[in-house]
């Protein structure tokens, strides 16, 4: 490729006396000068010397601005297009833009480098243009030098039918449509699930909502989990507390009232009559709960369930799809994925995660470890004996391992301790300090409990929580599976 | 305490329960979650009951196709990921597998996604709205037959096709870290929709958006990028953003925006390296309202999730004129928000790579290119019509006919471009043209024939279209003239090099 070599080293030349940059295109060239030369110097030697005669004639301008512009052009290796083009253009002002010379001038430099051309090559991911036909022929690349250089990864904005929309007619002139007139009528475009009204001021609005969150379980204002509320079901009276105690640990967030679909829907669907939407608000609503991705008649999330999802999620990761076809058939993958993101802030979540940990930690040991402590757990945990079934065996580890390493990830996971406590766990009274120990020892090993029983004797949420419950859950604050199924419900 | 919204703004806000569900595969930065933890942060902060809110219908396929190719939607409605196997080459050819994977529902999110906006496009045709929201919507890099940077489906252009039945001209405003690309390509050659994109350019995803990219044919100039720097912060791209969309919007005068908010810009985004706070990029929003003009608020980019939501619920509220607390009120994602539990954010210290100097070069460019665009007369069309309809409540609106005006500009702009057939006509002015339109010869080998043929007509475009020369140019003109013949030539023959 002697073209290489000539449009290397001339623009680096020129670029020396320009503003260009010249090193990395001399440094490119150096190597592969005479290598190059050597392969296919005979087919090309000819052309070259005609090209180097054509270009004694020419003006430094005029070279200038070949070499200069065709400096910036090609992407990945300047070299080889750079030539080409050079090469078809070196005729042009002597032919005095005859094109067909040009043309034939290009085509043929071209093809001699297209068989082992780089920036073709680069290109070539098909629908790509590349950038590097923009600087050959323009002469205000120079205002640009500063601008960025072109490289590979620049792509090109296509052009062509494939490519570009069809614009549609404008119909009329920026008037309103026709109510009417669309192709088609507004209920199949959208359902209106609320408007804000005239015949109702935002007063009323807001007293329509404290009535209506009144006979409710949970805060008029913005609550932890609006799905807990909207179950029909008076199942989380421990809400309050709840939030009373979160409260005591952070500042109150701003007494804001929420908001609440299926209330504002009613009282839409009631002509907002508001005693009328009340009187109905028993009724079950779903302005926009999920239709598509979730099984017809949602179903509560048991423990049971709750467990099958966590071991498919040790098993396949987050492939919601795989969890779905091998653990959890009877559910939707899109119920899963809701699933997921109300179990990932639960504590349930926290201590999962704590144990995945403990177990990689355990499948990685090798010889060669420093890591004593790990040895220490292994041997502890194998001599207690806890081996059998994978979630039995699995709950020991997450036990024995959160007795001994818990704080420390403990604390990366909650930067804010009595966060982590879930959705419907009153625990957040506690005091920062003592949370910690809290979840590490009581709950730890009810945590181990849980998975070793959690089948048969964890007391199985109901529709309609116990109070006995409820203390539980003063005591152990990851009660978040059962809070996590109330939500889901 | 609370805002009284009626006589004001009118919202309509889409929105789909199911949005939340779908789920592009482990690892992936793009959750569609964040839309859901939007509205419930909407909904805890009382932001719901302003609005109109709708469940959109999922767009058809026939509406879907009124954009994208019949095949690559029959591919996206057909795919599945028990069924991936059976489609290895056409997942390849529709760049759908790795960025873009196969989920499961991911028709159905296409078709939400896309719904929502076309929704609320018409329901800002009918008059019914001042500005829709569809935070499900933006997938901006979509292409025509191609999956590209997460989207499948461009709802963008679907809903400006939709808006162009009843608005000469439409403008998109993008302030996603990423270049708008897809939306520019679908209209990079008509001058009806002009679209602006700011966004990080260097080594970076989708790598389109170059200063020079101005657009083809007739859309020339109608394409603008403002190419960026890592860690632009608020105070700079105030100063960028407000006098490049004063510009566009006197020469441009569209009749209704869309915006898409792609949240990739703020700080702290998991792909992004910008260092917007929501004051910074909800600004944009608040600037682009201050028209007055139908206004469609779409999503986008957005990977640090708890950021998004909290920056498109900034930006709903700014839309209602309502403030809204910065404590973030309890929702049912609230530990998302940890360890502060505020709304807003702040800035890191990274280095503002974009020197004052390289703004002002950027923006100085893009003036000039702003220029070239036939002037629209009338400085004073915009506002009349709009302030005018503005007062009409409600079903009014319809006896509502706009001033005759627009149409006789858009007439007299029609009279100026309608020589030019196709966008081979202005390939002498502009690289970027003739560079387009090498594009096809390979697949029409008369291309050089018609090039030939339609030279002389090239001039005379010329002349027309160069009302105003940007000062620069006229040096280069000459030479450019004297390069023109050439072009053709070479492409078609570098064409078959490269094959």
């Amino acid at each position: 490729m002697s073209d290489d070599e000539r449009s290397g080293s001339r623009g680096g030349d020129f670029s020396d006396s320009w503003e260009e940059d010249a090193d990395d295109i001399a440094e490119d060239d150096e190597g592969t000068l005479e290598e190059e030369e050597g392969l296919d110097a005979d087919e090309n030697e000819l052309d070259e010397l005609q090209q180097l005669e054509d270009e004694q004639d020419l003006s430094v301008e005029e070279l200038r601005r070949r070499y200069y512009g065709s400096e910036n052009g090609p992407p990945p290796d300047p070299e080889p297009s750079t030539s080409s083009a050079s090469a078809g253009q070196h005729r042009l002002p002597t032919d005095d833009s005859t094109n067909s010379a040009a043309a034939s001038a290009a085509a043929s430099a071209a093809a001699d480098n297209g068989n082992e051309a780089g920036p073709s090559g680069s290109a070539g991911d098909v629908p790509l243009v590349p950038r590097r036909e923009h600087g050959y022929f323009s002469d205000d690349e120079e205002d640009d030098d500063d601008y960025v250089p072109p490289e590979p990864w620049k792509k090109q904005i296509r052009v062509g039918t494939d490519y570009q929309v069809d614009p549609p007619m404008f119909r009329c002139n920026a008037a309103a449509p026709c109510n009417g007139a669309s192709s088609s009528p507004d209920s199949q475009l959208d359902s209106l699930l609320w408007r804000p009204a005239q015949q109702i001021t935002a007063e009323q609005v807001e007293s329509y909502l404290r009535q209506f969150y009144s006979g409710q379980p949970g805060s008029p204002v913005s609550k932890r989990s609006r799905l807990d509320v909207s179950s029909v079901d008076s199942n989380a009276s421990d809400l309050l507390p709840d939030i009373n105690g979160d409260s005591a640990t952070h500042p109150a967030p701003p007494a804001v009232l929420r908001d609440d679909e299926d209330a504002l829907y009613l009282l839409l669907s009631c002509r907002y009559d508001r005693s009328a939407a009340l009187k109905r608000k028993s009724a079950p609503m779903a302005a926009n709960s999920p239709v598509r991705t979730v099984t017809a008649p949602a179903r509560p999330w048991n423990d049971a369930d709750c467990g099958r999802f966590e071991e498919g999620l040790r098993l396949y990761g987050k492939n919601f799809c795989a969890i779905q076809r091998e653990q959890l058939q009877n559910r939707s993958v899109g119920e899963l994925v809701q699933f997921y993101y109300v179990w990932k802030k639960t504590e349930r979540h926290d201590m999962f995660v704590q144990r995945v940990r403990f177990e990689k930690r355990q499948f990685a040991l090798n010889p060669d470890t420093t890591d004593f402590m790990d040895h220490f757990i292994t041997q502890m945990d194998a001599t207690t004996g806890s081996v059998g079934a994978a979630p039995t065996s699995t709950g020991r580890a997450t036990a024995s391992g959160a007795g001994i390493d818990t704080p420390p990830p403990l604390t990366l996971m909650h930067p804010e301790p009595s966060m982590s406590s879930s959705a419907g766990a009153a625990a957040a009274d506690v005091p920062t300090s003592s949370s910690s120990t809290l979840i590490s020892s009581d709950p730890k090993y009810a945590h181990g409990q849980w998975h070793a029983t959690h089948f048969n004797e964890w007391p199985h949420p109901t529709v309609s929580a116990p109070p006995a419950q409820e203390n539980a859950a003063v005591a152990l604050p990851h009660l978040d599976g059962d809070t996590v199924a109330k939500a889901l419900q | 305490m609370a805002v009284q919204t009626h006589g004001k703004t009118r919202i309509s806000y889409y929105y789909d329960g199911d949005v939340g569900n779908y789920y592009y595969g482990q690892g992936h930065p793009m959750k569609p979650h964040r839309i859901r933890m939007t509205h419930n942060l909407l909904l805890n902060y009382g932001l719901y009951r302003k609005m109109e809110v709708y469940r959109p219908q999922p767009a058809t396929f026939e509406e879907m196709t009124k954009y994208h190719s019949d095949e690559y939607m029959m591919f996206l409605r057909n795919i599945r990921p028990d069924n991936m196997g059976e489609y290895n080459k056409q997942m390849q050819r529709f760049n759908v597998g790795e960025d873009c994977p196969v989920f499961d529902g991911l028709f159905e999110f296409c078709q939400l996604s896309s719904g929502g906006s076309i929704a609320a496009a018409i329901k800002l045709n009918k008059k019914q709205a001042d500005i829709a929201i569809n935070w499900m919507g933006g997938l901006h890099h979509a292409k025509k037959s191609e999956a590209s940077g997460f989207c499948y489906s461009n709802d963008i252009v679907l809903s400006i096709l939709e808006l162009l039945k009843y608005h000469q001209r439409v403008l998109y405003v993008d302030i996603d870290i990423h270049h708008g690309d897809g939306v520019e390509e679908a209209f990079y050659t008509t001058d009806r929709v002009m679209t602006v994109s700011f966004h990080k350019y260097g080594e970076y995803f989708p790598g389109t958006g170059d200063l020079r990219d101005v657009g083809a044919g007739r859309g020339k100039n109608y394409a603008v990028n403002f190419p960026l720097r890592d860690g632009i912060d608020d105070e700079s791209y105030e100063q960028i953003f407000i006098p490049v969309m004063e510009k566009v919007m006197e020469s441009f005068q569209p009749s209704a925006i869309v915006l898409q908010c792609g949240a990739d810009s703020l700080t702290g985004d998991r792909l992004g390296c910008f260092n917007l706070t929501l004051k910074g990029h909800g600004k944009c929003v608040k600037f682009l309202k201050k028209y007055n003009l139908p206004l469609l608020m779409l999503g986008g980019g957005g990977y640090t999730i708890r950021n998004v939501a909290r920056c498109w619920t900034y930006e709903t509220a700014v839309a209602l004129d309502t403030e809204i607390a910065n404590e973030l009120p309890y929702n049912d994602y609230f530990e998302y928000y940890g360890p502060d539990f505020k709304l807003h954010i702040t800035p890191s210290n990274m280095t503002n790579q974009n020197t004052p100097d390289y703004l002002e070069k950027i923006q100085t460019r893009l003036f000039e290119n702003l220029r070239m665009i036939p002037h629209a007369p009338g400085v004073q069309m915009q506002p009349i019509p709009d302030d005018a309809i503005r007062n009409l409540n409600d079903d009014v609106a319809e006896d509502m006919i706009d001033p005759d005006k627009r149409i006789s500009i858009r007439d007299s702009d029609k009279m100026i471009e309608d020589d030019g057939e196709y966008y081979e006509g202005e390939e002498g002015e502009d690289r970027r043209n003739e560079e387009s339109h090498k594009r096809p010869a390979p697949v029409s080998p008369p291309t050089t024939d018609l090039d030939l043929v339609k030279k002389p007509k090239l001039e005379d475009k010329d002349g027309v279209d160069k009302t105003e020369p940007p000062v620069d140019a006229s040096a280069a003109s000459a030479a450019d003239s004297a390069d023109i013949p050439t072009e053709p030539e070479a492409a078609p023959a570098e064409k078959t090099a490269a094959d």
